[in-house]
């Protein structure tokens, strides 16, 4: 540890290199954060030993907790040498705990995963204390050849160790964000309306069948496009003007309208809905697309507006002037210039306002009483009612819905995600 | 519907004939049950039927079929709906008015289970319903099949004998609502907005801006569209919120002053709902929040293999229409679902008020965290890596880049965006209607365990017809939500955007 | 007749900014007209109320006699090159050409055959031919900047109007579309007016100068005569680089005194009385060599402060009484060095030149 003297600057104490003392290995320095986590997954997995009420379990858990706890604040410094011998004991006490938990029951894919939870930390601290080059720094046996070594080899492990932990993290988000996927997959592809049990345990096409072949299915599709087209015919014919009347003129009232328009997005569709619903059921158009499609423009308005604003603001005002001076009149100058720079931008505005329409439940749900005016999102919750639920079809309808959307959204999710928040991230 | 009476009286006289029949038809199977229509009970579109029978372990349930001509196999009837036997020792004898098919045992409301089904006690001997939807004027067959535990029918299906029924109340043709008081707000509210939009235009024309001269015109149609179609909405909301309109009386609402207000304060459940509501809403924001920032700030790290393939999947609940998604959640959390598959368990989520809550938020911060996490990939891009170089030589730890030099940096992105997600959590009605519908049941007119103020008033609206005390919770709603867009606007000087 | 008269036009803004206050102007027939001033003197302003960009507060605008204050832009008979070129970008060169031909009405309307005859006479003059079929983006700043320009010269207009035209491309090629664009206005003689705030534009290109500053019109005259005859303080500093030296005090029977600064003025300036500002250019002033000790009542005597070289030229910046003066050498062939060298050298310098001026405060 002292070998080297010929840092003779650092005085008394500067007996070890700073090499010696910086280094810390990188697996030690990896179990620093990496337990903490461990504990932070096994009180939430101690939450589900809670739902389950398994006494016996919860106990374990609860101990393992502590004992993870422990072995973080009692990692080996490189010097104290009981510091090892009392990481490897917590570690393999741990390890124990998660063998017996394992023999109790015969374990479910969630044990398993549980487990691991116990069996990975621990058994990867037990190896790094034990052996290899962080083993002999654990046991305080290094000099400062090893320290420069060690760095080296730090340098070149740290960004695997992290990515192995962002992997980690990253991997079990995947699986909570597929998990509904493959389950209705599974449901649409297994017969009968079973919930539960084995994936990809049998195969079926009876639910496609019966959706595809049926007429409710197509008639909603049907509706929800005579909707969602409408909306978006409708709806851009009243923002395009509007989004460029705010973002080029200067009038009375802009400021006011403006923030008409910013408020009202922010206002839940339940509050005006019931007198909507009056309004609608007075002039006769409930159980209509044209109701639907009347609520959904207004709706979807004042955000469309504010999209376009910001597209039009993109175009520079010097075109514009150019084309006023080659003898255009405003609405040439909108027309041959500024729409077809803004043609992108007015697609995307209108795939927002189809899609949001396209997804609408609420207003659909109430506006809509007869089985033939429904939507898709009322007519596939429909399929689901408290009783005589046909969640096979429900799951094959639902898959034949989303893929187009899904796909819709992937490639356009920049510029979607940009027009939802506009407005949210100025200032 | 004079000329309906003989008819009337010929009805119950084949009836009676009927009757007698089934009980003589009823022999072959001990203990046979009755099944009679009770005329003195007709209603609008309903028959009343009754039925007493001998309780037998066997009988789980019974099935109601009916038909508008006589049938005698179920194949040529449809299902009208179906009593469950069960103890009822747990359950609440239902509200007797709030659902379609009311039924009655012993005299009282039956029980109701936490669906909402009626459900018959074992030991009992007979019940009741009166079955809604049946035309009227029309004659209808009605049959009741008891069925096993495992769902078959313990009588032969193919040879039923059906009773008849006709309900005489008519069909209250309503006359098709007078649309001239709305027509006139209409053309009122179109006439004060384009009215507005000339005033502008002439102050306009007094301060010499010629230039602008189109651009009132340009957001006219706007303008008007939002003034008709959310403007009056909003003030007739007001309106209705001071009146006693509910389902039976549209168009002739009378006002009643603070009444609704009364009931919405004085209600059971005010408070609670409105904690849940603000509960909801906090909670699933900083879940948003916290996961969408660090799914970004891992998907932001150099060298990362598969960032696309993550990124794509982790949008997935953003692009997968949200009520899919939550009748997807809805499914694997039933007893016999994935959920309980995996953990080995049957827990019904859903039926107590602390899991179907924690339920319903945990299924909502699965569907907002991809929005969050695209929100913040946009921002932290924009950031400078000069920065986090500096920061490197200056040995600046992880952890304290992220505290001292990214959190500071995204607050501009996070301040606006999560008073954005906390309205829009509030607004948010999908999630719980479609997992619990606010249930667990707390008690008639009384919100529900996991009920916030939107699906509250949806279920005071539509599921209860009180329109007047709906508007009336709308109106405060709306109040609270004026204070928020006030703070976010202030907040994201969205007002500096407009100049 | 194409000259334009801008008659006491006013140009106040919503927020209350006066850009333009009560402006006279005439341009005669095919002049080339510059108006230079800092950025916010209202030059650009008045181009685009002259183009018809933006309403006239106040005053009117004449082309060729008629008022045109409430004609739209297109119907002016004006062709403008942008600063930004303003091409529309989803246009070949050739559409961006003929656009403004296709668009016209009236007496402007012309037929689908002239529209390609004079397209090609626009490429030609310019140039354009390899370029008619791409898109703006594919072109350089320079190429353009040429296709800008042939946008507004295909419409045959009766006044050019270029506002700050050449600010967007690098120094060389600044100078060469420089000399060309005084090729084409002496080619076509039509009427221009050409905004810009670098005097070095104005003073190779412009017939007249107009000079502005904070919305009013300062002088307007051959761009000569604005540099040797200012007509105050702000064009006689704002001309030439480095600016005219320009010491404030007051004149009192043929001496002029600053602080502690007095010498004789100049013949031409002796009779002078009053405050005013003394003005000098650096080229004008003249350091006397170490020999001619004694000199005249007008020399000063000055500490050097600090020595520029600029290659050809010398700067000499020089302290006289309080008072720093900028003396420019040039470099002669004669004279390889510079003599005056020499940090805080004590010289003397002569101000009492023909070319001194005097100006009203």
């Amino acid at each position: 540890m002292n070998g080297n003297t010929h840092n003779s600057t650092d005085g008394g104490q500067g007996s070890a290199t700073l090499a010696e003392r910086w280094y810390v290995p990188v697996e030690i320095r990896a179990l620093r954060v990496w337990l903490p986590f461990a504990a932070l997954v096994n009180l939430l997995i101690l939450a589900g030993e809670a739902l389950r009420g398994n006494g016996a379990e919860q106990l374990g858990v609860l101990g393992a907790i502590v004992l993870l706890l422990i072995l973080r604040a009692s990692l080996p410094d490189g010097r104290q040498r009981w510091r090892r011998y009392a990481g490897q004991g917590l570690a393999a006490a741990i390890l124990v705990l998660g063998l017996l938990s394992l023999l109790r029951r015969d374990a479910t894919f969630y044990d398993l995963w549980a487990t691991s939870w116990l069996f990975a930390p621990s058994a990867l601290a037990l190896y790094w204390m034990s052996a290899g080059l962080s083993g002999s720094w654990c046991a305080g046996a290094q000099d400062a050849g090893a320290a420069e070594l060690g760095l080296a080899r730090n340098r070149s492990l740290a960004p695997r160790f992290e990515a192995f932990a962002l992997h980690t993290f990253l991997i079990h988000a995947v699986a909570l964000v597929v998990a509904p996927v493959i389950w209705i997959v599974d449901v649409s592809i297994s017969p009968g309306n079973i919930l539960g049990g084995a994936i990809f345990d049998a195969f079926t096409l009876e639910h496609f069948r019966a959706v595809l072949g049926g007429e409710a299915f197509w008639l909603w599709t049907r509706n929800s496009l005579v909707v969602a087209l409408g909306t978006t015919l409708v709806g851009l014919l009243l923002a395009i003007p509007a989004g460029y009347a705010f973002s080029r003129y200067q009038f009375a009232g802009r400021k006011g309208a403006m923030f008409v328009f910013m408020l009202i997005q922010m206002f839940p569709g339940i509050i005006i809905l019931v007198p909507y619903f009056m309004v609608m059921k007075t002039l006769g158009l409930l159980n209509t697309s044209l109701g639907l499609i009347v609520a959904y423009s207004v709706t979807a308005l004042p955000l469309c507006v504010w999209m376009l604003k910001g597209f039009f603001d993109a175009v520079p005002r010097a075109l514009e002037e150019a084309a006023l001076l080659d003898g255009c009149n405003r609405v040439e100058v909108f027309f041959f210039v500024v729409l077809p720079l803004s043609l992108p931008a007015v697609a995307i505005t209108a795939l927002f306002s189809f899609l949001t329409a396209w997804n609408e439940f609420l207003l659909a749900l109430v506006f809509n009483t007869s089985n033939d005016a429904y939507t898709l999102p009322v007519g596939l919750a429909s399929m689901i009612p408290a009783t005589g639920q046909l969640w096979g079809d429900f799951a094959a309808a639902s898959i034949v819905v989303s893929i187009p959307v899904v796909i819709l959204f992937v490639l356009f999710q920049q510029s979607l995600i940009q027009g939802m928040s506009s407005g949210a991230v100025k200032g | 519907m004079t000329p309906h009476r003989p008819d009337a009286g010929l009805t119950a006289w084949i009836c009676a004939a009927l009757l007698l029949c089934a009980a003589g038809a009823g022999v072959p199977h001990a203990k046979a049950q009755q099944v009679s229509v009770d005329d003195a009970a007709q209603a609008y579109r309903q028959i009343r039927i009754e039925v007493d029978y001998a309780p037998a372990e066997t009988i789980a349930g019974f099935e109601i079929w009916y038909a508008g001509q006589a049938f005698e196999s179920t194949g040529e009837a449809e299902l009208h709906s179906t009593i469950r036997v069960a103890d009822t020792s747990a359950l609440a004898r239902g509200p007797e008015d709030v659902l379609f098919d009311r039924c009655w045992s012993d005299g009282l409301p039956i029980h109701r289970d936490s669906a909402g089904s009626p459900v018959a006690d074992p030991d009992a001997s007979n019940w009741s319903c009166a079955l809604s939807g049946m035309t009227p004027g029309a004659e209808q067959w009605i049959a009741v099949v008891p069925v096993g535990a495992d769902g078959a029918p313990l009588v032969d299906t193919e040879s039923l004998q059906p009773v008849v029924g006709r309900t005489e109340v008519p069909d209250e043709r309503t006359p098709p609502p007078d649309t001239r008081p709305v027509l006139y707000a209409l053309s009122l509210v179109v006439l004060s907005t384009v009215a507005l939009l000339l005033f502008l235009r002439r102050q306009d024309a007094r301060q010499g801006r010629s230039k602008s001269r189109l651009a009132h015109v340009y957001v006219a149609p706007a303008l008007i569209a939002l003034a008709t179609l959310t403007f009056y909405p909003i003030l007739y909301g007001i309106w209705l919120a001071f009146t006693n309109a509910d389902q039976s009386r549209l168009g002739d609402e009378a006002w009643i002053g603070l009444a609704n207000f009364a009931t919405v304060f004085a209600g059971p459940g005010v408070w609670r709902v409105t904690l849940f509501t603000f509960v909801w809403a906090v909670s699933n924001v900083l879940a948003h929040v916290a996961l969408g920032l660090a799914l970004a700030v891992a998907l932001d790290r150099r060298g990362l293999r598969g960032r696309m393939v993550y990124r794509t999947i982790l949008l997935l609940p953003w692009a997968i229409p949200g009520y899919i998604s939550v009748l997807a959640w809805n499914g694997m959390l039933q007893p016999d679902g994935l959920v309980n598959g995996l953990l080995g368990t049957a827990i019904d989520f859903f039926d107590g008020a602390g899991s179907a809550r924690t339920v319903v938020i945990l299924v909502n911060i699965w569907l907002g965290v991809p929005f969050m996490m695209m929100v913040f990939s946009g921002a932290l891009q924009a950031l400078p890596s000069s920065m986090y170089e500096v920061a490197e030589i200056d040995g600046v730890s992880r952890w304290n880049q992220f505290r001292h030099l990214t959190l500071p940096n995204l607050k501009g992105t996070l301040v606006p965006v999560s008073l954005l997600g906390f309205i829009w959590t509030f607004n948010s009605f999908n999630t719980i209607y479609l997992l619990t519908r606010g249930n667990p049941y707390s008690g008639f007119g009384e919100p529900g365990a996991t009920d916030t103020l939107i699906t509250h008033v949806f279920a005071v609206a539509f599921e209860y017809g009180q329109y007047g005390v709906a508007a009336a919770w709308s109106v405060l709603i709306f109040l609270v939500l004026i204070g928020f867009s006030w703070a976010y606007l202030k907040r994201t000087r969205a007002m500096e955007a407009v100049a | 007749m194409s000259d334009v008269e801008f008659i006491g036009t006013t140009k106040v803004y919503d927020d209350g900014t006066v850009a333009l206050d009560a402006l006279d102007l005439t341009v005669r027939e095919g002049e080339f007209l510059v108006l230079l001033g800092p950025s916010g003197c209202g030059k650009s302003t008045a181009l685009r109320l002259l183009a018809g960009l933006e309403d006239i507060t106040r005053g009117e605008i004449r082309i060729g006699g008629s008022r045109v204050n409430d004609l739209p832009p297109g119907a002016r008979g004006l062709g403008m090159v942008f600063q930004s070129y303003a091409l529309y970008p989803h246009m070949t060169v050739r559409a961006n050409l003929a656009f403004g031909l296709r668009r016209g009405r009236g007496d402007a309307r012309v037929d689908a055959e002239e529209i390609s005859a004079r397209v090609e006479e626009a490429a030609e003059l310019l140039d354009l031919h390899k370029w008619l079929e791409k898109k703006p983006r594919e072109l350089s700043g320079g190429q353009q900047q040429r296709v800008a320009i042939g946008r507004a010269l295909v419409r045959r207009p009766k006044v050019l109007l270029m506002d700050e035209p050449l600010s967007n491309l690098d120094a060389k090629l600044r100078n060469r579309m420089r000399f060309e664009l005084r090729r084409l206005h002496e080619a076509h003689g039509t009427t221009t007016l050409y905004v810009t705030h670098d005097q070095v534009e104005a003073m190779t290109l412009a017939d007249r100068v107009a000079i502005l500053s904070e919305g009013r019109l300062q002088q307007s005259s051959k761009p000569l005569e604005a540099y040797h005859r200012p007509a105050n303080s702000f064009v006689a500093s704002f001309l030439g680089t480095p600016a005219m030296n320009l010491i404030e005090g007051a004149a009192k029977g043929g001496i002029f005194t600053a602080g502690e600064l007095s010498f004789a003025l100049p013949e031409h300036l002796a009779g002078r009385d009053g405050p005013g500002i003394f003005g000098i250019r650096p080229e004008d002033v003249r350091i006397l060599d170490n020999g001619d000790s004694g000199g005249s009542p007008g020399d000063v005597p000055c500490r050097v402060g600090g020595v520029e070289h600029l290659g050809s030229d010398t700067v000499y910046h020089l302290e006289a009484g309080g008072n720093w003066i900028r003396a420019l050498r040039r470099r002669t062939a004669d004279q390889a060095q510079g003599t005056a060298g020499g940090q805080d050298r004590e010289v003397r310098v002569s101000l009492a030149v023909p070319a001194a001026l005097i100006f009203e405060e």
